[in-house]
C-alpha cells in the first residue's frame, strides 16, 4: 500500500462498510422468512380465565381494541368515508374524526383506545367491504376482574402483556398464558383455572370482615374457611384489600396477602396444637393434671429463674380445661413433660416453619427455630403460641388433623383445570401430607375445645345454640418493631373453629390485627366474628343443625350455589338470592322488576312456576 | 526514460480502460433494459406506448454518449483550465429553478427549470463540475492547504455557496452528498485534520444522524430543516419498496413479473428503482447488481491511484465517490436504512440530468485512465511501455 494513498483508503474503508451494511440490511429483508412479511397479522394471545369453584367468572381477558392509523398508507382522496364509518361504529360526530384523521403531527397515530369487539368488527369489516386501507386494530392486552376487589388476593392481577404478577395469575401463569405456538386461526387460548373458593360465601365473609374491621378500629383481619374433609379453601380472606383492575392506584399496602405472607405470633390459639402433640407424644393423657397458681415458674438446672405470669389462678386443671381458660401455666408445665426436640419435630409435623403448598403465587413459612436456638424459656413460651410465626393459611391447615383423627391435609385453593374447549386438564384431589396427632389425642383436643364455648371458657361468645362447635382463641402481643419488645397497644386477637364437633366439616380461622377499638381480646372481638362467619356457612351448605331447623332470616331457603338472577318465560324460584345477585334483573326493558328492602329475597310474586308475560311487574321482597 | 521524474513527464497518452468502459456501457444497457420492464405498466396507464419512459431516456442516452466521448477525447488538461469557468457556470444555473415562469416546482421543491416538457436540474450538473473544480485547485494548492485561511478556505466559501442555493431549493438529500464529495476531496488531497474536526463538529453530527439512525426523531430534526423533504408518501413509499424487496427473495419473480413496483411505489422509476430490481431478479440480480458496480469502482479507483499527477488522480476518486456513495444511499433508502431521501440510482434511474451527470462523472473517470503514470501501465498494456 502506498503512503501517499492512505486517505484514499481510509474513504474506500467507509464506502465499504456503507455497502456491508446495505447488504446486510437488504439480505436480512429478502432472505428472511415469509412470517416475518409486513402486515402479516400477529396471533392474538387470549389469556385463559380464572373462575370460583361453581364457574363464577373472577378474571377474564377484555374484548377491547386500540385503533390505530398509519398514515402514508391512508387513502387521502376518501378521507371523508373514514370519518363517516368511524361516526356509525364508535359513535360521535364524523368531523372529530376527520380532524384527527388529518392532523399531521406523526404518521403512526391513535383513533380511539379500548373500543369494544364488537364495534371493532364492525368497523373492520366496513372498512374492508370498501378497501380503505391504512387503520389497524390492536386487541388490548387486558385484563378484567368482574368481581371487583372480591378475593384480590387470590386472584392476583397481572402486569404489562398481561403476565401474572400476583396471586393465582402469577401462581398458573404456565397455564393461563397462551402459546403461540398452539394458535388456530390467529388466536391462541390459554387453559381456565377454577379455584376452590365459593365466590358467594367469599363475598359475606368479606362483608363480615370489613364490618369486624372498622368495628374494632383494626389494621387489619384475615380470615380462612376451609373444607375440613378436603384441605380446600372456600373463603380466603385478607383485609384491607385492593380493586385488581386499578391495582396501581392502590396503596402499596393493600397488596399483602395476610392470609399467606404475613408471619406473626399467633398466641393462645397455638395451645391447640400443643396438647395435641404433648399427648401424642405421650407427655400426657386426658387426665393428666397440673397446678395453675397464676404462674408457670420452674428453675432451669443452671439456676435461672423462669416466670410466665397466667390469666388467672385456675387451681387444678387438665387437657380440658387448660384449653377452656387459656391456661398458660398448665400448657407451659404440659410442654414439660416432653423433650425439646420432640416437640419441635412435632409442630414441624403441623407445617409450623414450613410453607403450606396451597398453590399459591407466594406464602411465607412463617418461623419454628431449631431447638439448638432456643432459650430456657423458648418451649413454654412457644406452648402458649409466642416465639413461633405462623400464616393464617397454615393455623387453618394444621387444624385438619384435628377434625379428621390426625391426618394433615395439604391446604389447597386450586379446584381444576380445563383447557379453552372445556376439556379438563388437571382436577386436584386431596392431599394428605402425613399423621401429625394419633385419633385418640385428636378426639381428646377437639372435644377440649368445645368445652371452651361453655359459659366458663375463653370461646363462649363463639357459641353457636344449634350447633356445636369446637374453638380455641388467641390475644397475642405483637413485638414492637421499634422497640424489639412486646408491645402494650398492638395485639392480634384470633380464633379458630371446627363444626360441627361431633365430625368436623369446616374450619374457620380469623385473626384480627392492631385492633383499637373497645376490646383486643380474642375471646371478645375474635370469637363472635368466627361465630358468625359460621352461621352463614352453615346457612350456606345446609350443616344439620343440632336443633333444626334455623330461623336466623325468615323464609330463607339455603341454595348450594348462587347463580345471578334469570327471568325467562316462567318465574323461578328466586327465594334466597341475595340482593347483589338481582341487579341483572333491573337491565330488563321487557318486565319490571321491583325490588323491596335489603338481604335476601324471601317473598316473590309472581309465585315459582307461574308464567311472565311481557309488560308484567315482577315484585321481590327482601329481607 | 527515466520513472523518477514521470509526474512531470509530459503524458504519455495510451488507449483507456477497456474494462471500465465495458463494465460502464453493460451496466447502462442493464439499467434502459430494467427500467423498460419497470416502467411499461405505468406507461400503459398514463395511456403513452410501453416504451414510453425507456424511449424517453434512450433520447437522453445520445447527447449523454457524445458528452462521455468530447469529455474522454479532449486531453484533461484543457478541461482543468475550465474547471473555474465552470463551476461558476453551474452555479449560476443552480439558480435558475427560483426565476418565475422557468423554474418548476414538483413535490414542493424548486430543483428543476426548463421548458415545455423539457426540464433540466441543474444540482446534478453541480455534482461533476464540483470535483473538476476541486481536484483542479486542490491539486494547485496542494504545497498551501496547512494554510487553511488562505489554501482550504476559498474554495470551500465558493462551493458552501453552492450547497446552500440547492439547500433553498428544499432539496436535502442533493446537498447532503454534495458536502459528502466535497469533504471527501478535501480529505484525499490532505487537508490537516484540524480542518475536519472544525467541520465535523458542524457538520457530521447531522450528516451521521442523517445516514444511520431512521429513527422518527431524527425524521422530525429533518422534517424541520427542510419541511418538504419527507412528503407524507415517501415512507409509504419506503413500505412498498421493502416488501417488494421481500417479495423478490432470493431468486426474484423475473424480469417483468414484479407486480408490487407499481401499485406501491409511484417513484418507482426514479428513487425506488432498486426496489423493482431486487423484487424481479432477487437476491442473484442484486449480487450482480453490486459486483458490476464494485467492479466499476475498482477501475476508477485503480485509474486514480495511476493518475499522472494529483489533478488527475483526485478527479477520477471525486467523481468515483459521487457514483459510490450515490449509489449505496439509494439501496440503503429502498431497504429502509436511512430516511427517506430522493436521490436516483446511477445509470438504472429514469431523468435525464441525473443520466447526463454521472456519464460525466464516467467519462472524467475514462480519461484519467488514458493519461496514467508511465509506471503505472498496467500488467497486459506493458507493449505501451
Amino acid at each position: 500500500m502506498e503512503k501517499r494513498f492512505v486517505r484514499y483508503y481510509v474513504v474506500i474503508t467507509l464506502l465499504g462498510l456503507l455497502a456491508a451494511v446495505a447488504l446486510w440490511n437488504y439480505g436480512s429483508l429478502a432472505l428472511s422468512a415469509p412470517s416475518m412479511a409486513i402486515g402479516a397479522n400477529p396471533v392474538v394471545a387470549v389469556r385463559g380465565s380464572i373462575y370460583d369453584r361453581e364457574g363464577r367468572l373472577l378474571a377474564v381477558d377484555t374484548d377491547l381494541y386500540d385503533l390505530s392509523g398509519w398514515r402514508p398508507s391512508l387513502d387521502m382522496r376518501r378521507i371523508g368515508l373514514y370519518s363517516e364509518l368511524m361516526a356509525d361504529a364508535l359513535g360521535g360526530e364524523p368531523s372529530l374524526y376527520l380532524e384527527r384523521l388529518m392532523e399531521e403531527d406523526s404518521d403512526f397515530f391513535f383513533l380511539a383506545r379500548r373500543i369494544s369487539g364488537e364495534a371493532a368488527r364492525t368497523l373492520g369489516t366496513a372498512l374492508a367491504e370498501r378497501s380503505l386501507p391504512g387503520l389497524r386494530f390492536d386487541r388490548v392486552a387486558g385484563r378484567v376482574y368482574p368481581e371487583k376487589d372480591l378475593a384480590a388476593h387470590l386472584v392476583g392481577f397481572v402486569g404489562t402483556e398481561n403476565k401474572g404478577l400476583a396471586g393465582a395469575e402469577a401462581a398458573y401463569e404456565k397455564e393461563l398464558a397462551a402459546d403461540p405456538q398452539s394458535a388456530r386461526g390467529g388466536y391462541a387460548y390459554g387453559n381456565s383455572v377454577f379455584l376452590t373458593i365459593d365466590a358467594d360465601l367469599q363475598f359475606r365473609l368479606e362483608e363480615l370482615c370489613g364490618e369486624a374491621q372498622s368495628a374494632h378500629k383494626a389494621e387489619a383481619v384475615v380470615m380462612v374457611a376451609m373444607n375440613a374433609r378436603s384441605g380446600e379453601v372456600m373463603a380466603y380472606v385478607s383485609l384491607p384489600d385492593f380493586n385488581p383492575n386499578e391495582f396501581l392506584a392502590a396503596d402499596r399496602s393493600t397488596w399483602l396477602d395476610r392470609v399467606a405472607i404475613y408471619a406473626y405470633e399467633p398466641g393462645s390459639v397455638f395451645k391447640v396444637f400443643t396438647m395435641g402433640a404433648v399427648m401424642t407424644l405421650g407427655g400426657i393423657d386426658e387426665k393428666s393434671s397440673f397446678v395453675c397458681n397464676g404462674a408457670y415458674e420452674r428453675v432451669t438446672n443452671s439456676g435461672e429463674q423462669i416466670l410466665i405470669k397466667c390469666l388467672g389462678n385456675h387451681g387444678v386443671v387438665n387437657l380440658s380445661k387448660i384449653l377452656e381458660y387459656s391456661c398458660n401455666s398448665g400448657a407451659g408445665q404440659a410442654s414439660d413433660t416432653v423433650s425439646a426436640l420432640d416437640f419441635y419435630a412435632k409442630l414441624r409435623e403441623f407445617g409450623f416453619g414450613e410453607r403450606s403448598g396451597a398453590d399459591l403465587s407466594g406464602e411465607s413459612p412463617g418461623l419454628l427455630r431449631a431447638p439448638a436456638l432456643w432459650s430456657a424459656r423458648s418451649k413454654p413460651t412457644i406452648a402458649m403460641g409466642q416465639e413461633v410465626l405462623v400464616t393464617a393459611i397454615q393455623m387453618a391447615a394444621a387444624a385438619t388433623p384435628l377434625a379428621n383423627g390426625g391426618i394433615l391435609l395439604r391446604p389447597r385453593t386450586l379446584a381444576r383445570i380445563v383447557d379453552s374447549g372445556g376439556a379438563p386438564v388437571l382436577n386436584a384431589e386431596p392431599i394428605p401430607v402425613r399423621r401429625v396427632l394419633d385419633e385418640r389425642s385428636a378426639k381428646a383436643v377437639l372435644d377440649a375445645m368445645e368445652a371452651s364455648v361453655l359459659d366458663s371458657g375463653t370461646g363462649k361468645r363463639a357459641r353457636i345454640e344449634d350447633l356445636r362447635m369446637s374453638v380455641k382463641t388467641g390475644t397475642a402481643q405483637m413485638i414492637d418493631p421499634l422497640t424489639r419488645r412486646y408491645s402494650d397497644k398492638d395485639f392480634i386477637a384470633s380464633t379458630l373453629a371446627l363444626f360441627p364437633s361431633e365430625a368436623p366439616e369446616y374450619i374457620v380461622y380469623a385473626a384480627i390485627i392492631k385492633p383499637m377499638g373497645e376490646s383486643i381480646y380474642g375471646g371478645r372481638i375474635a370469637a363472635p366474628l368466627v361465630r358468625d362467619a359460621a352461621n352463614i356457612i352453615a346457612d350456606l351448605y345446609g350443616t344439620a343443625r343440632s336443633n333444626a331447623p334455623s330461623a336466623i332470616h325468615d323464609g330463607r331457603i339455603v341454595l348450594p350455589a348462587l347463580g345471578a338472577a334469570a327471568i325467562g318465560e316462567r318465574m323461578p324460584d328466586l327465594r334466597g338470592l341475595p340482593k347483589r345477585l338481582l341487579s341483572p334483573l333491573l337491565e330488563r326493558r321487557d318486565i319490571i322488576v321491583e325490588i323491596e328492602g335489603d338481604g335476601w329475597v324471601a317473598e316473590q310474586y309472581p309465585l315459582p312456576g307461574e308464567p311472565v308475560a311481557p309488560g308484567s311487574t315482577v315484585r321481590l321482597i327482601l329481607r | 526514460m527515466s520513472d523518477a521524474f514521470s509526474m512531470e513527464r509530459p503524458l504519455g497518452r495510451s488507449k483507456g480502460d477497456g474494462a471500465l468502459l465495458g463494465a460502464l456501457v453493460l451496466a447502462a444497457g442493464l439499467g434502459l433494459a430494467h427500467l423498460y420492464s419497470a416502467s411499461y405498466g405505468y406507461a400503459l396507464a398514463l395511456g403513452r406506448g410501453a416504451s414510453y419512459f425507456a424511449l424517453r431516456q434512450a433520447l437522453w442516452l445520445l447527447p449523454a454518449a457524445a458528452a462521455f466521448m468530447v469529455i474522454a477525447m479532449v486531453p484533461l488538461s484543457f478541461w482543468r483550465s475550465l474547471a473555474g469557468p465552470v463551476v461558476l457556470l453551474s452555479i449560476a444555473l443552480l439558480v435558475l429553478p427560483f426565476i418565475p415562469g422557468l423554474g418548476i416546482v414538483k413535490n414542493g421543491a424548486s430543483r428543476w427549470f426548463g421548458f415545455g416538457s423539457l426540464s433540466f436540474q441543474p444540482s446534478e450538473l453541480f455534482k461533476p463540475a464540483l470535483v473538476l473544480y476541486l481536484a483542479h485547485i486542490l491539486a494547485k494548492k496542494e504545497e498551501r492547504l496547512n494554510d487553511i485561511m488562505r489554501g482550504v478556505l476559498p474554495p470551500l466559501l465558493l462551493i458552501g455557496l453552492g450547497i446552500a442555493i440547492v439547500l433553498f431549493q428544499n432539496d436535502f438529500s442533493t446537498a447532503i452528498i454534495l458536502a459528502g464529495i466535497a469533504l471527501c476531496m478535501f480529505w484525499i488531497a490532505k487537508v490537516p485534520l484540524i480542518f475536519f474536526a472544525a467541520a465535523s463538529s458542524v457538520g457530521l453530527p447531522l450528516l451521521a444522524l442523517t445516514v444511520l439512525t431512521s429513527d422518527y426523531r431524527l425524521k422530525r430534526v429533518v422534517g424541520f430543516l427542510a419541511p418538504r423533504f419527507d412528503p407524507a408518501d415517501l415512507s409509504y413509499q419506503v413500505n412498498g419498496s421493502i416488501k417488494a424487496i421481500r417479495a423478490g427473495g432470493l431468486w426474484g419473480r423475473g424480469i417483468g413479473q414484479g407486480s408490487l413496483k407499481l401499485r406501491s411505489i409511484p417513484l418507482v422509476l426514479s428513487d425506488f428503482i432498486f426496489s423493482a430490481w431486487a423484487e424481479e431478479t432477487g437476491f442473484i440480480g442484486v449480487l450482480v447488481f453490486i459486483l458490476l458496480w464494485a467492479f466499476i469502482l475498482y477501475r476508477a479507483i485503480r485509474a486514480s491511484f495511476g493518475a499522472a499527477d494529483s489533478y488527475r488522480s483526485y478527479l477520477a476518486f471525486g467523481m468515483a465517490f459521487y457514483l459510490g456513495l450515490q449509489t449505496l444511499i439509494n439501496i440503503l433508502v429502498a431497504v429502509g436504512a436511512v430516511p427517506a431521501t430522493g436521490m436516483p440510482l446511477p445509470l438504472f434511474s429514469s431523468g435525464g440530468s441525473a443520466l447526463l451527470s454521472v456519464v460525466i462523472a464516467s467519462g472524467f473517470i475514462y480519461a484519467v485512465s488514458r493519461e496514467q503514470r508511465a509506471d503505472a501501465r498496467h500488467e497486459g498494456r506493458t507493449s505501451n511501455d
